[in-house]
């Protein structure tokens, strides 16, 4: 009678798996806010006061760097929260991305 | 348009006549950004699953403002009179909507411009350059920003 191999767990799978997960949670991705010449200035202060929770001086610094520099880095986060900041500050016509963080 | 009365959780805002029937007529127009516009990513190192969950993300916080201001629009009676003007009432999920729907009238209307500059006196388009087709865009955004304005005037007050 032929042996039945003992079962194998497969490696790449378990490394994939693990792999999204550190992806997930791990800060790899940078939120960013691009200048457009549209956007009112208190308006984008008002959003990033009400998505990021930041009281006003913070959120006008933000504000003025996007103004002044063309873009402004709002926060470094996991892949989840970035894809939930970005979706609620693109909800409010926002020009927000998410990069990978070097 | 003016803030009335604000608590923890609402505000009173006053409208004029005009102001009630120019919200009333803008509305309509919602969502006048292309479902499009917005991108994932400018460096392309993201998924294109993340792009596809971003905009499906998207395309339903659209149909909810969208629905939101279907609901304004049919229950006309919210507006209630006060004097010659008129009281609407929006919790504070309300006002992030009106403030989102406003914005986008504002931002479709400037796209569907050709995103003129701005000049240094703040305007986007000369006088002169207003034509029959241009002037419904050109309106759309400067009364939605004229009223994104006193909007934020009035929340921020306080601050």
């Amino acid at each position: 009678m032929a042996e039945i191999p003992a079962p194998q767990v497969l490696p790449e799978e378990e490394q994939a798996t693990q792999t999204r997960a550190d992806e997930t949670l791990a800060p790899g991705y940078v939120v960013i806010c691009w200048d457009d010449p549209v956007n009112l200035m208190d308006y984008v202060t008002h959003v990033f006061m009400t998505i990021f929770g930041w009281q006003r001086p913070k959120a006008e610094q933000h504000m003025l760097q996007v103004h002044r520099q063309g873009k402004s880095v709002l926060t470094r986060d996991g892949l989840e929260r970035a894809e939930h900041y970005v979706h609620r500050l693109q909800s409010y016509g926002l020009t927000a991305t998410l990069e990978r963080a070097e | 348009m003016k803030l009335l009365s604000r608590d923890e959780s609402s505000c009173v805002l006053q409208f004029t006549t005009q102001e009630k029937d120019l919200l009333l007529g803008l509305l309509p127009q919602y969502p006048k950004l292309p479902a499009d516009h917005h991108q994932a990513s400018r460096s392309g190192n993201v998924d294109a699953d993340v792009q596809a969950l971003l905009a499906d993300a998207l395309t339903e916080q659209r149909e909810k403002n969208r629905a939101a201001a279907q609901s304004l629009l049919a229950d006309t009676a919210r507006f209630e009179p006060w004097g010659e003007d008129w009281l609407l009432t929006l919790t504070d999920a309300e006002i992030e909507w009106f403030l989102q729907v406003l914005n986008d009238l504002r931002v479709g209307s400037w796209l569907a411009l050709d995103g003129p500059q701005q000049d240094e006196d703040g305007s986007y388009i000369n006088f002169e350059n207003v034509t029959a087709e241009n002037v419904t865009d050109i309106w759309t955004m400067e009364i939605c920003g004229a009223l994104q304005y006193e909007l934020l005037k009035a929340l921020h007050e306080e601050s």
